[in-house]
C-alpha cells in the first residue's frame, strides 16, 4: 500500500511530522504520528502507517531485523495484508540496494507529499527542500489523482521530466526537449531542464554549453552531484555521485558489460585502501580471460591504472611489481609456460622500466622471454620481433645505472657489447629493412675493418637514409678523405636541404679541405664560393659555424691572398656584431690554426678596451663564442688560458671604477646566466666560473642590498648573483627577502618600473619553490638577533657552500677509488649533515669521476694584460675540425 | 593515453584505418573549438601513422600507474566521442543514486527550526 500523504500537505499539525520523516528521523515521525492517530484514528491512519513502514526500512537498512520484526508485528494491527507481506519480504532479503544510497520504495509518498508543501524554483527553496524534490523526480512513485489543482499541476510536471529523464537516457534527444519544453518557469522542477540540456550536451561533445548548464545548477543538490560524475572540471569542487553509481553508469555509457561493475568496484574499494595487489586480484578473478589486457580496450586501460610501472617509480611501487611478478610465478622457472598476456603486462613494462638497471644477463634473458610470449600470443611478426631485438641490443649496449648506497659506490657496470650485437644481428636478420637496427649494429662494432665494410655496404643498402649518409660523411671527414666526404654530406643534404646539422658537417669538411689546400699553396677562393650558400647572417644558437660574418673572419685569416684577405677582413668588420667579438674570435681562430695573428690585432684589441663602447651583451656574446670555438678539436689548455685573458679584459672594462658599467644590460645578462653556462664545455667553465667569481666579489663589495646610496638595479644584480652563486652563506630567508623589498622600494621611488617588475617576478619564482634550494635549511644556526654573512664578518676565506660540496664529494670519491671505508663513512656523514640529497651527490659525484679521466685546464691569469708567449707549432696536421 | 583508445581502434590496425579514425574524429573535434581533444587525438596519430610506430608504442610503452580502476574508468569514458546514452533504465538509477546520496547528506544535517 502506498498511502496518499498529499492531503496531509496543507495541515500544520502534520507539517512537522512530514519534516522528521524528510530528514529521516523515522522513530521521532512515528511517535509523533502516533499522538495524531489517537486525537482522530481516522485522519491520521496513513501517516501513521507511512511513519511506521519507514522506520522498519530505516532498521532494515541497519541491519536490526529483529527490531524491525517487532514493528511490523505492531503495524499488522493498522495496515494492509499486501504491505505486510511486501515489508516481510524486505526483511528475508539482505539490504544490498541501500547501499548505493537509493530511495527505498514507498518513500515516494513521503516526498510527494513534502514537495506539495514547497513552493519556489530551485534557487530559492532550501537545500532540504530540494533534496525532497531531486528524490520525487528519481523514485518511480506514481503519484495519485485528485481534484487539487496545485497536485495536478504538480503531477503533471513531476511526468514531464520523467519523460525527458528517459529520453535522454536513450538518447531521443527531441523528446526529451519537446517533455520538457511543457515545464513552466516557474516549476519547482526548473533546474532539471538545466541539468538534461547539460547531460545532452556531454554526450554530444559540447563541453562549453555543458559547462554553462551544470554551472547553473544548485551546488548542493543530487544534480550537481550528478554533473560532477561527467567531468570533475565542469563544475566548482564538491561532492560527486557516489562510486557504486559511477560505475554501472559509465559501464553502461561505454558500451561495457554491466557485469564488470562487481569487479571494479571491488577493485576500486582494496585500491583506496591501499591494497593494490588485492585489486588485481579482484579484477584478475572478476573479469576472467579479459584481464590483465594489452588490447585497446577497458581491460587494457584498468590494466595500466593498476600497474605501478613508470620511470622514477617509488620504493613502494617497485615492492609491489615484484610482488605481483611473484604472485604470478613470473621468476619462477617451473611455470615457465605463463598466460601471454600476464607476462606481457607485467613483465614487459617492468623490463622497459628498470632496462637501465638490471643486469645485462638478466635483461636478456627476461627480454627473450616476452618475445616469446608475443610469437605465443600473436604469432609471428618480423616487423615487430626486429624491433624488439632492436631495443634489446641497445639496451644491453649502453651502461648500467651507477647504484649508490650510504657506504657504498659502485661503478656503472661495462655494457655488455658482445649480448648486444648478438641481438642487434637477430634484429636485421628478422628484419634488414629496419635501418635504425643495423645503424645501431653499425656503432656497436669494435673492428674497424668491420665497420668499414658494412658503412659501406649501408650506403649502397640504403642510398635515402640521410642518417647513413652523413654518418658515411663524417667517418670519410675523419679519415681526411674530404672529397668523399663532401660527396656524401650532399647527398645527406639534398635529402634534407633544410638540415642545419648536416650544412654544419659540410663547412667543416670545407673548413679542413681549405687548410689543407692552404698547406699545398692551392687557391682557395673556390672553397670559399662552395662555403657561400650554406651561410646564413643570423643561424641560431647553436649554429655558429654557419655565421656569415665568423665565415669571413676565418676567411681572413685562411685566405694566403693579400687582397682577398683584407675584403674579407673588411666584410668581417662590417658584419660583426661587435669590433670585440670579433677581435676575440680572430685571435681564438688564429691560436687554433697556428696562424701568427695580423700584427695590428694587438693594438686594434686594447684601444677597443680602451674606447669602451661595449656593454654586458658583448660579454655574453663572448661567453657563448668561447664556448663554441672550445668545442673545436685541438683546443687546449694553452688556447684557453689565452682566451681566458681576453675574456677578463672585457670584463674588466665592464667592472672599471667604483661600480659596474652598464646595470641595465648587467640585469637582462644575469637573466640569461642559466642559458650561458648551460652552454658552456668542460674547458670553457672554468672561465665562467672565474670571471662569475669576479663579478659576484665586485657586486657583493661596491653593491650590498643594504647600501641604499647605491643603484637598485646594480643592489638588485647582487641578489640575482648570490641566487645563481648558491654559494653565499648570505643566503637566509628572512634577511634576503627583506632586502628584495628594499630594493623594490628604492626602484619604485625612483620610477624604475621594469626594476620592480623584475623583483617582484624574481620574488614570485622563489615563493614557488617550497623548499627553495636557494635558501639553505641552515637558518636555525643562527641566533635571532641576526644574520651574519660572510660578507658582514669580513671572513672573505669562508668557504662557499658549493666548494664545501665539491671538496667533500672529491673527498668521498677519493676514498671509494682507495677503498677507504672509513673514509667514505667520514665524507659521506658530512654530506649528510650539509642536507645534501641523493641526488646532488650522485651528480657531484659523476662530475668529479668524469673529471679524473680528462686534464682540467689551468685557470688563467688573472687581470693581466700581458699577452702569453705563443709557442711554437709542433703538431701542424693536428687533426681539429674547425 | 594509449593512442589506439583515443582513435578507437584495434591493435591490428592498418595506415588507411589510422587515417580514416584520425580523420572522422578531427571531424568531430576541430581544433579551434575543441582544442585539448584535438591535441590528444594527433599526438594519438603522431604515435600510430605507421605500423612501425604502432609496435614501437606497444614495445616500449609504460603503464599509467597509480590511478586506480575507478579513476581509469572515467578517464576511459572522458576520450574523445567515447561516452553515449547509457539507456532510460540506467540512468534513471544512476540519478536515484545521486538524489540518495544528497538526502543522506541532508539527513546528517541538524534538522530545521521552525
Amino acid at each position: 500500500m502506498i498511502s496518499d500523504l498529499g492531503a496531509f500537505a496543507q495541515d500544520p499539525a502534520a507539517a512537522p511530522i512530514l519534516d522528521w520523516m524528510r530528514d529521516g528521523r523515522w522513530r521521532k515521525a512515528r511517535d509523533a504520528a502516533k499522538d495524531l492517530w489517537k486525537r482522530d484514528r481516522e485522519r491520521y491512519l496513513p501517516l501513521l502507517v507511512e511513519s511506521n513502514v519507514g522506520l522498519v526500512r530505516e532498521m532494515l537498512g541497519k541491519g536490526m531485523v529483529k527490531e524491525a520484526g517487532t514493528v511490523v508485528d505492531y503495524l499488522q494491527t493498522l495496515a494492509p495484508a499486501a504491505l505486510i507481506a511486501t515489508l516481510r519480504a524486505e526483511m528475508a532479503a539482505p539490504p544490498a540496494k541501500q547501499l548505493a544510497g537509493d530511495s527505498v520504495p514507498g518513500e515516494g509518498a513521503v516526498w510527494w507529499a513534502l514537495a506539495l508543501r514547497v513552493d519556489g524554483t530551485a534557487a530559492e527553496i532550501s537545500p532540504a527542500d530540494l533534496a525532497t524534490v531531486d528524490q520525487l523526480v528519481a523514485d518511480a512513485y506514481q503519484p495519485p489523482a485528485t481534484g487539487d489543482e496545485r497536485a495536478t499541476q504538480l503531477a503533471a510536471e513531476l511526468v514531464a521530466v520523467r519523460a525527458a529523464c528517459d529520453a535522454t537516457g536513450d538518447g531521443r534527444w527531441d523528446e526529451a526537449r519537446e517533455a520538457l519544453r511543457a515545464l513552466p518557469r516557474q516549476s519547482i522542477f526548473r533546474h532539471w531542464r538545466m541539468f538534461l540540456r547539460g547531460v545532452r550536451c556531454v554526450f554530444e561533445a559540447q563541453e562549453e554549453t555543458a559547462r554553462q548548464c551544470f554551472g547553473e545548477l544548485p551546488a548542493e543538490g543530487a544534480l550537481a552531484r550528478a554533473a560532477r560524475a561527467f567531468d570533475p572540471a565542469l563544475l566548482a569542487p564538491g561532492p560527486a555521485a557516489p562510486a557504486t553509481a559511477r560505475i554501472p553508469f559509465f559501464l553502461a555509457a561505454t558500451g561495457q558489460p554491466a557485469a564488470w561493475s562487481g569487479p571494479i568496484l571491488a577493485a576500486s574499494v582494496a585500491w583506496k585502501a591501499g591494497k593494490r595487489l588485492k585489486a588485481f586480484q579482484e579484477m584478475h578473478s572478476g573479469m576472467k580471460g579479459v584481464f590483465p589486457s594489452q588490447q585497446a580496450d577497458l581491460p587494457a586501460v584498468l590494466t595500466d591504472a593498476v600497474l605501478p610501472y613508470r620511470l622514477g617509480m617509488s620504493d613502494a611501487d617497485f615492492e609491489y611489481s615484484i610482488h605481483l611478478a611473484d604472485h604470478f610465478g613470473i621468476f619462477d622457472e617451473s611455470k615457465r609456460r605463463h598466460v601471454a598476456e600476464v607476462l606481457l603486462t607485467i613483465l614487459r613494462p617492468m623490463c622497459v622500466t628498470d632496462a637501465g638497471e638490471i643486469p645485462a644477463a638478466d635483461l636478456d634473458r627476461s627480454w627473450r622471454m616476452v618475445i616469446d610470449a608475443w610469437n605465443r600470443g600473436e604469432g609471428a611478426n618480423p616487423l615487430r620481433d626486429s624491433m624488439a631485438w632492436q631495443w634489446l641490443g641497445e639496451m644491453l649496449g649502453k651502461p648500467a645505472k651507477e647504484t649508490f648506497g650510504m657506504i657504498a659506490f659502485s661503478r656503472p657496470p661495462e655494457p655488455d657489447f658482445a649480448r648486444a650485437r648478438k641481438a642487434l644481428e637477430e634484429a636485421v636478420d628478422c628484419d634488414p629493412a629496419n635501418e635504425a637496427a643495423w645503424l645501431s649494429l653499425l656503432d656497436r662494432q669494435a673492428d674497424a675493418k668491420t665497420h668499414n665494410r658494412m658503412l659501406g655496404e649501408l650506403v649502397k643498402r640504403f642510398p635515402s637514409n640521410k642518417t647513413i649518409l652523413v654518418k658515411a660523411g663524417n667517418h670519410a671527414l675523419e679519415r681526411k678523405t674530404y672529397d668523399k666526404s663532401l660527396a656524401a654530406l650532399r647527398a645527406g643534404l639534398a635529402l634534407d636541404p633544410l638540415d642545419k646539422g648536416v650544412k654544419q658537417s659540410i663547412l667543416i669538411a670545407l673548413v679542413m679541405q681549405a687548410r689543407e689546400f692552404r698547406r699545398k699553396g692551392r687557391p682557395l677562393a673556390a672553397t670559399w664560393a662552395e662555403m657561400e650558400p650554406l651561410l646564413e647572417d643570423r643561424p641560431g644558437r647553436g649554429f655558429y659555424m654557419l655565421t656569415r660574418w665568423i665565415a669571413r673572419v676565418r676567411q681572413a685569416i685562411l685566405e694566403p691572398d693579400y687582397d682577398s684577405a683584407r675584403q674579407a677582413r673588411a666584410d668581417a668588420v662590417r658584419l660583426a656584431p661587435s669590433p670585440v667579438e670579433r677581435l676575440f674570435l680572430e685571435d681564438s681562430l688564429a691560436a687554433v690554426y697556428h696562424i701568427e695573428p695580423r700584427t695590428e690585432w694587438e693594438g686594434e684589441w686594447t684601444a677597443e678596451l680602451k674606447r669602451g663602447e661595449f656593454g654586458w651583451g658583448v660579454f655574453s656574446n663572448a661567453l657563448d663564442l668561447l664556448a663554441f670555438f672550445s668545442k673545436v678539436k685541438g683546443w687546449s689548455w694553452r688556447e684557453n688560458t689565452r682566451a681566458g685573458d681576453w675574456l677578463q679584459n672585457v670584463l674588466d672594462g665592464l667592472l672599471v671604477g667604483k661600480l659596474p658599467k652598464d646595470p641595465d644590460g648587467l640585469l637582462v645578462f644575469l637573466d640569461h646566466w642559466d642559458l650561458l653556462k648551460k652552454g658552456q664545455t668542460e674547458h670553457a667553465e672554468h672561465l665562467f666560473a672565474l670571471c662569475m667569481n669576479e663579478l659576484s666579489n665586485r657586486l657583493g663589495r661596491s653593491a650590498p642590498a643594504g647600501k641604499r646610496k647605491v643603484d637598485p638595479r646594480l643592489r638588485l644584480a647582487n641578489l640575482m648573483v648570490i641566487i645563481h652563486g648558491r654559494g653565499s652563506l648570505y643566503l637566509r630567508k628572512d634577511k634576503f627577502l627583506p632586502d628584495l623589498e628594499m630594493v623594490e622600494k628604492d626602484a619604485a621611488a625612483l620610477g624604475m618600473t621594469a626594476v620592480v617588475a623584475r623583483v617582484k617576478a624574481l620574488r614570485e619564482r622563489l615563493e614557488k619553490t617550497e623548499r627553495n634550494a636557494v635558501f639553505q635549511e641552515r637558518d636555525d644556526d643562527w641566533d635571532e638577533n641576526g644574520f651574519e654573512s660572510a660578507f658582514d664578518a669580513g671572513d672573505d676565506d669562508l668557504p662557499t657552500e658549493g666548494e664545501e660540496l665539491k671538496e667533500l664529494t672529491e673527498a668521498y670519491a677519493d676514498a671509494v677509488q682507495n677503498m677507504d671505508e672509513r673514509g667514505m663513512v667520514k665524507a659521506r656523514k658530512a654530506l649528510t649533515e650539509l642536507a645534501v640529497t641523493e641526488d646532488e651527490v650522485r651528480e657531484a659525484l659523476e662530475k668529479v669521476f668524469s673529471k679524473l679521466t680528462t686534464r682540467p685546464p689551468p685557470k688563467p691569469s688573472s687581470g693581466s694584460q700581458k699577452k702569453p708567449a705563443r709557442t711554437p707549432l709542433n703538431d701542424p696536421n693536428q687533426p681539429d675540425l674547425f | 593515453m594509449n593512442p589506439f583508445l583515443v582513435l578507437n581502434l584495434p591493435l591490428d590496425t592498418t595506415d588507411a584505418d589510422v587515417r580514416a579514425a584520425y580523420q572522422s574524429l578531427l571531424r568531430r573535434f576541430p581544433p579551434e573549438r575543441r582544442p585539448e581533444q584535438f591535441q590528444m587525438i594527433q599526438e594519438a596519430y603522431q604515435a600510430l601513422r605507421t605500423e612501425r610506430e604502432r609496435w614501437n608504442w606497444r614495445l616500449l610503452h609504460l603503464g599509467g600507474g597509480g590511478d586506480g580502476p575507478l579513476e581509469a574508468l572515467e578517464n576511459f569514458a572522458r576520450l574523445p566521442g567515447r561516452i553515449r546514452p547509457p539507456g532510460a533504465a540506467v540512468f534513471r538509477s544512476f540519478l536515484r543514486s545521486c538524489a540518495g546520496a544528497a538526502k543522506r547528506e541532508q539527513s546528517a544535517c541538524p534538522p530545521r527550526k521552525r
